[in-house]
């Protein structure tokens, strides 16, 4: 019987993507129906993985990197928009993120903390440019013999909004969907009070900072220096490379942004980290309907003006009632 | 001399008519903004020769920082580089001080060596008052020492929260035997008792219990017992090895081990350097939880209650700058992880919404609650001191 007193909140955690996932929603049709739900949900996470996944050797993207510099790679509509959305991103911040920056993972290992030296990084940066990647014709050509096209810094995103878009599908009016650590809420809470995010504090082992809070459909993605990194004669090296100089962008410890879906969310995320504080923000302020906090190297949090109004950092209605 | 031999570090005995002036500063701070303590304390013997030797000791602590509330973690989910924690340990901050104060006195009776002190410390809500009596009774021409104590202490308690004020007393009793089992080593086993009673609830503390957080309770008695077994070795090359392990446990059914080891070298004449290196690891009281789905007699989520390991590193330098003054610098690191995991929930559970049933439908791959865990009873703490010891 379907009564408002049915309905339950379904947590379902599954690794994806080198990382975990979360999906968080409330149902009133009974176990068996949220767990066939959360099984689409999550077979569309992987589908997304498959197909995108650099490590995977059958994904378009290794197809697409085993042709660089021989032939175009036909590819579909979904492709060519996400190949798309990732050039697009690279000409907004002038080359500072690159979808072809991967390459340089040939040099640095942060597991065994080697930083390259200059002069290698050097030789292959000619390798690293994301104008040597053509989408034509229902193709995607890397021209550049050796060039590799990795779409980790969209894909995941890309993939929460589906994620979220298929828990939508199949009726659900109320759910976080999180794969790792980049989110998308669905409907409001459904209690009358808003959703409440964490955000990771990135010096702080598994602290959060503050909480980002959203009353209906929105995206948050956050990118960090304290993941994959190593500190070596005193200074952080990270995996988030500024393709400009092939060394980690430097400036900023983490970056949060909120917009309306994750992948918007994603892409301003990553590129307000790599363009630094003060251009960060600016990007931040000017990137219609997104809204973000920076966090320096020093731990100095910025904010664009209206991120205060979803978060609970102090001047906001949250900060005053914590309890919402 | 074997004692002197194994306690390379101890001052030399004072002579009849001499003082001793120690002073002490230590600064520990747990990371992540949580307590931070500086304590300077000064303490001060003199030797009166065949009519004992009387000790002061001050102490001022000045603390601060934050603490957790015991709650449950809160967060619907949490946004980070990878995804790997989700949520963060409620925190409170607090800012305190504390005097402390014992005066103690030891005179020698042939072969026994008793001695009397009396404590007394006070927080802003917190005023302690003790009393001891311990006895080392030297046999076997000093070949085996019996030492036996014991302490009684009351102690009252004012919450700032609360307006009631309350009590706690404790009864203590402790048991040794030393045996010197050769010119360089020295065997040590200790038995102690501890029965508290009254209110030994931590007034600050909450519980989350369903979608609500209540104050904790504890049980109003407490028997706690500790047995030690020390061993020390001193080597001809100037250097001591000590070592000892301490079985802990009481009657909330916390059972703990602690592993020490200590190493003394002497560098030179002026130098001592003293590494040491401590493991321990405690169980759960039988009312400890990171929630509760229903109100109950005792439960608390203090982590200091709950299941968890250190690893404390440490070492220590004293410089003697001649006989009368030596300086002392010391630093130690602490990582202490809770093995009791508190998994994230909603900071509410909507009313409207009963939660899915753990078993049948909330899955978390990957031991120990996966990364989506967090205990507060994870700490990493630094503790620095500087001191010295001047004798006239």
């Amino acid at each position: 019987m379907d009564t408002a007193t049915d309905r339950t909140l379904y947590n379902k955690w599954f690794r994806v993507m080198g990382g975990w996932g979360l999906l968080r929603f409330v149902d009133s049709r009974g176990v068996d129906a949220a767990e066939a739900i959360a099984l689409r949900a999550m077979s569309e996470a992987e589908r997304i993985e498959r197909k995108y996944s650099r490590f995977i050797q059958t994904s378009v993207v290794s197809r697409i990197n085993r042709d660089a510099g021989r032939t175009p790679v036909a590819v579909d509509e979904e492709t060519v928009s996400l190949v798309a959305h990732a050039l697009s991103l690279a000409a907004t911040t002038r080359g500072a993120f690159d979808p072809t920056v991967g390459v340089m993972r040939r040099l640095w290992n942060f597991r065994e903390e080697r930083v390259p030296e200059v002069s290698q990084v050097e030789a292959l940066r000619r390798l690293v440019d994301y104008r040597e990647v053509s989408v034509r014709d229902g193709t995607v050509f890397l021209r550049l013999e050796g060039m590799e096209l990795d779409l980790g810094g969209v894909g995941k995103e890309y993939a929460v909004d589906r994620v979220a878009a298929c828990l939508r599908a199949e009726g659900v009016e109320s759910a976080v969907v999180n794969l790792a650590g980049d989110l998308r809420t669905v409907g409001s809470r459904g209690d009358g009070r808003p959703w409440k995010i964490g955000v990771m504090d990135p010096r702080s082992g598994n602290q959060t900072r503050f909480s980002v809070r959203l009353v209906c459909d929105g995206g948050v993605a956050s990118s960090g220096d304290y993941e994959r990194c190593f500190i070596k004669d005193g200074v952080r090296y990270h995996h988030l490379l500024d393709a400009r100089t092939g060394f980690p962008a430097r400036g900023l410890a983490a970056t949060t942004a909120v917009a309306a879906t994750a992948f918007d969310a994603g892409l301003a995320a990553t590129a307000a980290f790599l363009l630094g504080p003060e251009e960060g923000l600016r990007h931040l302020e000017e990137t219609p309907g997104v809204q973000g906090a920076l966090i320096t190297e020093q731990g100095d949090l910025l904010t664009t003006s209206a991120m205060r109004s979803c978060t609970d950092l102090p001047g906001s209605i949250y900060s005053e009632y914590p309890l919402i | 001399m074997i004692a002197a031999g194994i306690s390379v570090l101890a001052s030399p005995a004072a002579r009849a008519d001499d003082s001793t002036l120690d002073f002490k500063f230590l600064h520990y701070g747990e990371q992540g903004g949580r307590t931070q303590v500086s304590n300077p304390e000064i303490y001060f013997t003199h030797d009166f020769g065949e009519k004992g030797q009387v000790g002061l000791l001050l102490s001022y602590d000045s603390i601060s920082g934050a603490s957790p509330t015991g709650e449950a973690p809160t967060a619907d989910t949490t946004t980070s580089a990878s995804g790997g924690a989700s949520g963060s340990i409620p925190m409170v901050g607090y800012q305190d001080t504390r005097q402390a104060i014992s005066a103690s006195y030891q005179r020698r009776f042939g072969s026994n060596l008793p001695s009397i002190t009396l404590s007394y410390s006070h927080e802003s809500d917190y005023l302690s008052r003790g009393f001891s009596l311990v006895d080392s009774w030297e046999l076997f021409g000093g070949r085996s020492t019996l030492h036996a104590g014991v302490g009684v202490t009351s102690d009252r308690i004012q919450p700032v929260t609360l307006a009631d004020t309350f009590a706690k007393k404790g009864i203590s009793f402790s048991l040794g035997w030393s045996q010197v089992l050769g010119p360089r080593d020295l065997l040590d086993f200790s038995l102690g008792l501890e029965n508290l009673n009254g209110y030994l609830t931590d007034p600050y503390k909450l519980v989350t219990v369903g979608a609500s957080a209540l104050p904790e309770a504890r049980p109003d008695t407490r028997s706690r017992k500790s047995a030690l077994i020390k061993y020390g070795h001193y080597y001809l090359s100037r250097s001591a090895i000590k070592t000892s392990y301490r079985y802990y446990w009481d009657d909330w059914a916390i059972k703990a081990h602690t592993l020490e080891l200590e190493w003394d070298k002497r560098l030179g004449r002026r130098f001592i350097l003293a590494p040491r290196l401590r493991y321990y690891q405690q169980g759960a009281a039988s009312f400890f939880a990171y929630e509760f789905s229903t109100p109950q007699s005792f439960m608390s989520s203090d982590y200091r209650l709950s299941s968890f390991r250190s690893w404390l590193a440490g070492i220590g330098m004293t410089v003697e700058v001649n006989d009368r003054l030596s300086f002392e610098l010391a630093a130690s690191y602490l990582d202490q992880t809770g093995i009791d995991r508190a998994k994230v929930r909603p900071a509410v559970v909507p009313p409207l919404f009963t939660l899915g049933g753990v078993g049948a439908f909330e899955t978390e791959e990957g031991g120990e609650g996966g990364p989506h865990s967090l205990s507060a009873a994870d700490l990493k703490t630094i503790s620095l001191t500087a001191g010295f010891s001047f004798k006239f």
